[in-house]
């Protein structure tokens, strides 16, 4: 059994704790108040102290095979009365037994008649006491592995969510791309040229990455150029964008693919939505331990657009308050025509 | 023979061109126009009365779905979208087309003579467009903004700018800030689409913004009516009122 499952031996262990003590207890009461002769105090207060030891054994396996999530309380009593009864008297008279054995001095016997009654109550009482205690131990052992698989799932659920937040290659861009490059092979073969490579790189960029890995600053960059390269193949004028960039931020470490789902929000509620040319704008500098990213795009101010508020932010938003633990890392400013989001990364100093 | 007149309307360049250059190698087809967002679509629609259009569903301004709805008598349509967001299947089922981008020549072909077949037969197809358009209701969510036609100019309405919505016979008449606009719609369609959080149906021929509600005046046993900031006065059916009490609770 401790082999087996090494966990149970620190209560098959405490079990000897309290027959040890019972042994020198009864050695003493025997010696001191009863005035017997050491050599029956002795004999008699460690071969029952010893088989007290042995029978509490026992008890761990009875506890263990009832367990009160499975078995009503009546059931639970009546199993435990009927196993402290037999044990009680099974250590009684065995203890007896092996006791009178080594010591053969005649009034022994007398005195251990005279005790039956407090003895197999002392049995009784030591077998409820370590039943409590073994009970209590499962308790909280249980208590313990249940709270470190809650842990254990809690941190799984937290990357499928990330998983899930992490912008996914929206499909309307994509064939929306392949479509402007079925066209440009027929128009100009260059330009298609052009944007299946940068479709291939940023494709290649958004498949790659791992969830919860972290990249510079200047590689979400360049991934989010070449989101813009593409829509700016496909809306012409329409759109325009500039990037203003801090070279002291660009080796900061940053969630990756977080950008782009700012840049998608822009385009999809600015550009699709207006039939003026719209402004799409990075600005990154350095706040103290802070790198703060603002996009921003200009608007059409009458456009209602067709469905609501985008997903887009909201998962930025999440993202940023699993993976920093902080809720209030992004702001969103509107006004004045001008659609902006900041956002407050935490990159100390020191990692440039 | 008669050309065939054609518009393309679609916001980008790019999928113009081509469809352009599709369409161009069928010696029947005309282009007469190619339109860049839904409202120089409903107008060139409505001016030029092609005979087929090439429409594209999303798109700045108002979608192609929306620009059908301000088209009393729509001609032959083939939708063209990037990616198939909603009942495609009974887009499929229908004589009239739907291409999803981006689409090799012989598909075009096969749209075009599906088209040509609608066209020469002279049955309209306002009767599958009003199927398609269901289709794509059902697979709507809350609306942001209700587009309607008053006289020659195109409105959108925001749907947080409505006081409430009235039936009236087959339209609904939609109350706002900017007046009072008919669209031809149904209460259930606007019941099931307008923010349950914010409108309330409160009568059979009734929708309230709630935002807009002011005061709940009793009549008799059991009638009551709903003032609107605006000043006005809305019969409560019995259910409506149960409503209503169970959304201010």
């Amino acid at each position: 059994m401790e082999q087996r499952n090494p966990s149970n031996r620190f209560p098959l262990l405490a079990n000897w704790v309290i027959p040890i003590i019972l042994a020198i207890l009864q050695t003493s009461y025997d010696r001191f108040i009863e005035i017997l002769p050491w050599g029956i105090s002795t004999v008699d207060g460690m071969v029952f102290g010893f088989l007290l030891g042995a029978f509490g054994l026992a008890i761990w396996f009875v506890v263990r095979y009832n367990s009160p999530d499975e078995k009503s309380f009546v059931m639970l009593f009546a199993s435990h009365f009927a196993a402290a009864t037999t044990l009680s008297f099974a250590w009684f008279y065995s203890a007896s037994f092996v006791a009178k054995s080594i010591q053969s001095a005649p009034e022994y016997p007398l005195f251990l008649d005279k005790n039956t009654t407090s003895r197999i109550m002392l049995g009784f009482f030591f077998y409820f006491l370590l039943a409590a205690f073994f009970y209590l131990y499962i308790y909280y052992k249980s208590n313990r592995e249940k709270l470190k698989r809650e842990k254990v799932l809690q941190t799984q659920l937290r990357e499928a969510v990330l998983r899930a937040l992490k912008s996914q290659i929206n499909p309307h861009f994509l064939f929306n791309s392949l479509n402007s490059i079925a066209s440009l092979t027929m128009t100009n073969p260059e330009k298609a040229h052009e944007m299946v490579i940068a479709l291939s790189d940023f494709m290649r960029y958004s498949l790659r990455k791992q969830h919860n890995e972290l990249v510079t600053l200047e590689e979400e960059i360049s991934h989010v150029r070449l989101y813009l390269q593409i829509e700016k193949i496909r809306f012409g004028n329409k759109m325009a964008f500039s990037f203003e960039t801090d070279p002291e931020c660009l080796a900061c470490k940053i969630p990756t693919l977080l950008l782009q789902p700012l840049f998608e929000n822009a385009v999809k509620y600015g550009v699709y939505e207006a039939s003026e040319t719209v402004e799409i704008r990075l600005r990154s500098f350095r706040q103290d331990d802070h790198v703060l990213l603002t996009v921003s795009n200009t608007y059409d101010p009458e456009a209602v657009p067709a469905k609501g508020e985008g997903i887009g932010l909201k998962n930025v938003k999440e993202r940023l308050r699993l993976v920093y633990n902080s809720n209030n890392l992004m702001e969103i400013h509107d006004k004045e025509g001008r659609f902006e989001v900041r956002i407050f990364l935490p990159c100390p100093k020191t990692e440039n | 023979m008669e050309k065939i007149k054609v518009i393309i309307v679609d916001d980008e360049q790019l999928a113009r061109d081509l469809l352009r250059s599709y369409l161009s190698r069928d010696p029947r087809l005309e282009i007469i126009a190619e339109c860049g967002n839904g409202f120089e679509g409903v107008l060139a629609i409505q001016e030029q009365k092609p005979d087929l259009v090439f429409l594209d569903i999303q798109m700045p301004k108002i979608t192609g779905f929306e620009m059908l709805e301000l088209l009393p008598d729509p001609p032959v349509i083939v939708f063209s979208t990037a990616y198939e967001e909603f009942a495609i299947r009974a887009f499929e089922a229908n004589a009239v087309d739907y291409l999803l981008k981006p689409y090799p020549l012989e598909r075009v072909q096969v749209a075009v003579e599906k088209a040509m077949k609608r066209i020469q037969s002279g049955t309209g197809s306002k009767e599958e467009l009003e199927q398609l358009t269901q289709a794509h209701d059902e697979t709507t969510g809350l609306l942001t903004r209700i587009v309607v036609k008053s006289g020659s100019k195109i409105r959108i309405i925001p749907v947080e700018t409505i006081d409430y919505l009235e039936s009236e016979d087959d339209f609904v008449m939609i109350y706002c800030k900017e007046g009072h606009f008919l669209k031809q719609k149904t209460m259930k369609f606007f019941e099931a689409h307008l923010d349950p959080k914010k409108f309330i149906r409160i009568h059979r021929s009734c929708i309230v913004n709630t935002t807009q509600l002011a005061e709940i005046q009793q009549y008799g046993k059991e009638s009551w009516m709903l003032l609107t900031k605006q000043g006005a006065k809305l019969k409560i059916s019995k259910s409506g009122y149960v409503a209503l009490k169970e959304f201010l609770a």
